[in-house]
């Protein structure tokens, strides 16, 4: 099913590219301008919103870049913040104690 | 306890020792565990930390509550990290975008098809991998993209604590995850040529 999505989208995409003429490919936004709004994940215009969704309909490239986009986004919340061992854990309760006793001082 | 409101502000301008307890506590360890996703050391992680206390201490007085002092505190140490890695060398402000611009063509499509992800996640190691690249990435790309990402802060937060602008900070997510999401496809594709 995957596949067939795949090949039709580009399909499509090949039909529009060739038939949509020059001054108004102009109007549409390239794949570098569709990636860059996907990843700095700014603030756009609905009309920049419908021509990136226009875009993602027939572009596989921009697909799989946002599924990667998707996945990294999702992957990096598992990664684990870090663990302290005992020793760490009581530095830092030393050091707070005498960060304390340094400043109510002055 | 609201650390940001003027009335605590003015204890710790005062040194109170209650209220400077109360802020030491609370977010040393924080800071810490901050400085230690950066790679750091557990030392240079301390070293740094309390550098930013002596700095928060020294210049409280011009806090004027405008952030919440939990990013008031880590903008003051991630500029402290900064100036680590500058002093050991291994700061650059950023790589160069030469291998992000051949990405794309001439007519801005890519020049080579991203790889279909579905299957990295397959990998039992794709938690390290992405663990390992964020620690390649350019320290601003690196700071950025976890802050946003991995601490879930928000892009105003963000701006305060990294010291620019919005627009700034699209361009450092935009070079991070394209940096993250190439080196994985290489290793993706080390893998498949290996098995």
């Amino acid at each position: 099913m995957n596949r067939i999505i795949r090949l039709l989208r580009s399909i499509i995409h090949d039909i529009v590219v060739l038939i949509t003429p020059k001054f108004l490919r102009k109007n549409m936004l390239s794949c570098e301008e569709v990636s860059f709004v996907l990843a700095s994940e700014q603030k756009i215009t609905v009309l920049k919103r419908m021509k990136l969704k226009a875009h993602l309909m027939i572009c596989q490239n921009c697909t799989d870049y946002t599924h990667q986009l998707e996945i990294i986004k999702k992957e990096c919340k598992k990664i684990k913040s870090p663990q302290l061992s005992k020793e760490q854990n009581q530095q830092i309760s030393n050091v707070q104690d005498k960060l304390i006793e340094r400043y109510k001082q002055k | 306890m609201n650390f940001s409101s003027t009335e605590f502000i003015a204890k710790i301008i005062n040194r109170d020792e209650k209220a400077i307890t109360l802020l030491i506590t609370n977010y040393h360890e924080i800071l810490i565990k901050g400085a230690l996703k950066q790679k750091l050391s557990f030392d240079q992680a301390d070293e740094v930390v309390q550098a930013t206390w002596s700095t928060f201490f020294q210049n409280v007085e011009n806090f004027q509550g405008r952030s919440h002092i939990r990013t008031y505190l880590f903008g003051i140490m991630y500029n402290k990290i900064k100036e680590l890695w500058r002093s050991n060398k291994k700061y650059t402000s950023d790589y160069s975008n030469d291998h992000i611009e051949k990405l794309y063509n001439e007519r801005h499509e890519f020049a080579q098809s991203p790889q279909d992800p579905s299957h990295w996640i397959e990998s039992n190691q794709f938690i390290e991998q992405l663990d390992n690249i964020l620690h390649e990435l350019p320290p601003n790309q690196r700071m950025a993209f976890i802050l946003k990402e991995v601490d879930g802060e928000s892009t105003e937060d963000i701006c305060n604590i990294l010291g620019i602008s919005s627009t700034n900070l699209g361009v450092l997510l935009y070079r991070a995850k394209n940096n993250i999401r190439t080196k994985l496809e290489k290793i993706h594709k080390k893998e498949d040529v290996n098995e």
